[in-house]
């Protein structure tokens, strides 16, 4: 017997029962559709999560130090300076978006009669950094990496005399770069050392702490845009190089990722060049744990349904081959195997599970846009951005399918064994 | 002539209970390709028991069923299924046919098992009712069909993938005694045409007439033959 045989016979015989057959796969649909449901709304609500940290770019950076830097490394290995070298290595790993490694130098800014020494810090904007910077007080971050700009500390501004912090903003600041001659004021002939022209930047804002997450405490700290920074550095580097080493501090390398879930990879290959790392991936990794925990338990939940629906398909298949008992028995009588017969009742299970199958992932998705919309009515009216809470992955309608197939086939598996081995002799005796 | 069937002390035992019913108690017989054969007795005699064995529809307790010198008693269910589907054509005293599906569905049905490509079913099927007698019938359903021609609905399905050995279970037994005669007049035209061989199980002494050869069975054992007047 050939497959389209088996299915339009199947088909026929569904046809002969049809309530029962719309019962039975409605069982099926309201088992998938739970699944389905509940598993929906949990990747949904998970994605926005998810999506909503990895907006704020944290995700997709590695910090890396020298090894033994911070003292506490094992050093099995030489310690690895970070120089061009190791900049380049880092940057062969795939996924590897951006290396940025910030600089600081000492400065003394003036701003009328008033004048602060402080320590001026490199900035370099990536589309997702401005939410690390979420504690400005006044006016806003710095807005491009060319910008002419500075964004000071409240301390800093306090000292430079502006009282309110908002009456900075605006405000232009002249910056100098302190370079301290070793030796000089103690008689020795210290020759001169070229200082680059003070230049004046333009206030934007003004953050209440320094950005705390990987660098120094520094209440006084102020930003400009690196590049700021490294027409400063490069005035030194053409003249006197050492002094420049010496005044200037560089930061930890900045890696930036091109994909938050790449992280995990890149810090194991970049640890394995002998830095040392730091990201926040390992929240990541646990996030996903729980999350996957949390959608299992669903699954489970909502397979109870689909549990009561596979013993529907059970009970309507016993009842199809007890009815069908002569018409089995005439297939048989007229050369049908055992096997055309079990065909004919898995074909018949499996196609209530592919109906149902469908109509459940149907139910999901009206129930789905339901939910959407009466949450986002909610979401709304408290002043909140609408968002996807029910997201249905194609991963998903795949595996349902499946899972709906699989179950409607396993559950008609007895039925069809006990249809294929009614003897025909005995369901064709005639009373 | 070629030798078609031969049955060697054939035996078949029902357990009732406790006790051994013996329905068929030792049966050798011999039919010759293109024979029709009656087999005669009354309820009970092991009659239709013999037609089952034949028809690969039952398995012999004992002894050997030769068809074409190939023993079924040691057939596997899957070589039972192809007898049944190739070797023999089986038609019922109650039709059989299936209730939902019209005459030609009905007919097809074998065919379907066969895995025959449809249009050639569907050929074959109009062909086999036209030859008895139902041409314009193939669209009905079996309820609205009388008994003559439901059983010529099921004469046609048995003949459907050409079967060397016709089988019928007193086929006019739910049949008034005219239509009885049509559908004899039916299996004589098809033996006479077809040179199909036939095994008749009736307890009708008229009917059987219609054979070549009568065997008499009584209590399982076959008690006396007679060739045709």
């Amino acid at each position: 017997m050939i497959l389209r045989d088996a299915i339009d016979v199947s088909l026929d015989n569904l046809r002969q029962s049809r309530l029962r057959t719309f019962l039975t796969t409605l069982g099926v649909a309201i088992g998938v559709g739970s699944i389905v449901g509940m598993l929906a709304v949990a990747i949904g609500l998970q994605d926005n999560l998810y999506a909503q940290l990895l907006r704020t770019g944290f995700f997709r950076r590695i910090t890396v130090w020298a090894q033994g830097a911070g003292g506490r490394g094992e050093q099995q290995q030489p310690p690895r300076q970070i120089d061009e070298n190791a900049i380049l290595a880092i940057r062969q790993i795939p996924g590897v978006k951006l290396i940025t490694r910030e600089a600081r130098i000492p400065v003394r800014l003036q701003a009328g009669e008033k004048t602060v020494n402080t320590q001026m810090t490199g900035v370099i904007l990536d589309d997702a950094d401005e939410a690390i910077f979420t504690d400005i007080k006044q006016g806003r971050f710095i807005t491009s990496n060319e910008a002419r700009e500075i964004v000071l500390s409240s301390q800093t501004a306090k000292t430079l005399g502006f009282i309110d912090p908002a009456a900075a903003v605006g405000q232009m600041i002249r910056v100098r770069v302190r370079v301290d001659r070793p030796g000089a004021g103690f008689g020795f002939p210290v020759p001169e050392i070229p200082v680059p022209e003070p230049f004046e930047l333009k206030v934007v804002g003004v953050v209440e702490r320094e950005r705390a997450l990987f660098g120094d405490m520094n209440a006084r700290l102020v930003y400009a845009p690196q590049a700021v920074i490294e027409e400063q550095v490069q005035f030194f580097q053409t003249r006197v190089p050492m002094i420049m080493a010496m005044v200037t501090t560089w930061a930890p390398l900045q890696v930036r990722l091109n994909d938050a879930r790449d992280v995990d990879r890149v810090e194991k290959e970049i640890k394995g060049l002998g830095f040392r790392t730091i990201s926040v991936s390992s929240i990541i990794s646990n996030m996903r744990r729980a999350f996957i925990v949390v959608d299992m338990l669903l699954a489970v939940i909502g397979s109870m349904a689909l549990v009561v629906a596979s013993l529907g398909i059970i009970n309507t298949m016993v009842m199809a081959v007890l009815e069908r008992t002569r018409e089995i028995g005439v297939m048989k009588a007229v050369g049908a195997e055992d096997g055309d017969i079990r065909r004919i009742f898995l074909t018949e299970s499996a196609l209530i599970g592919v109906a149902g199958g469908l109509a459940g992932l149907l139910l999901a998705w009206l129930l789905g846009r339901a939910m959407n919309f009466g949450a986002n009515i909610y979401i709304e009216r408290q002043g909140f951005r609408a968002e996807t809470l029910f997201h249905i992955p194609l991963w998903l309608v795949g595996a349902a399918m499946a899972f709906a197939l699989g179950v409607s086939v396993a559950s008609g598996l007895y039925p069809a064994g006990r249809a294929a081995r009614i003897d025909p002799a005995r369901a064709l005796r005639h009373d | 002539m070629d030798q078609l069937l031969q049955t060697v002390n054939l035996q078949r035992h029902y357990h009732m209970g406790n006790s051994v019913v013996r329905a068929l108690d030792g049966v050798s017989l011999e039919m010759e390709e293109g024979e029709f054969v009656a087999l005669l007795g009354t309820s009970g005699s092991g009659k239709s028991t013999l037609l089952n064995l034949v028809g690969g529809m039952d398995r012999p307790t004992e002894g050997a069923l030769l068809f074409r010198g190939r023993n079924l008693a040691q057939f596997t269910s899957g070589e039972m299924a192809a007898h049944r589907r190739r070797s023999v054509g089986m038609v019922f005293q109650s039709f059989n046919l299936i209730p939902r599906k019209t005459a030609l569905e009905n007919v097809m049905l074998p065919m379907i098992f066969a895995e025959k490509p449809p249009g050639e079913r569907r050929r074959r099927a109009a062909e086999l009712l036209e030859r008895v007698g139902l041409a314009g019938r193939a669209a009905h359903r079996p309820t609205e069909l009388s008994g003559g021609e439901q059983q010529r609905v099921a004469i046609a399905r048995a003949l459907a993938n050409q079967p060397e050995l016709l089988l019928a279970d007193e086929l006019t037994g739910n049949l008034d005694s005219r239509t009885a005669a049509e559908i004899l007049a039916l299996l004589r035209g098809l033996h006479r045409e077809l040179g199909k061989s036939m095994l008749l199980v009736t307890h009708d002494e008229r009917i059987a007439s219609v054979a070549q050869r009568r065997l008499y069975l009584s209590d399982g054992k076959i008690v006396s033959e007679a060739a045709a007047t």
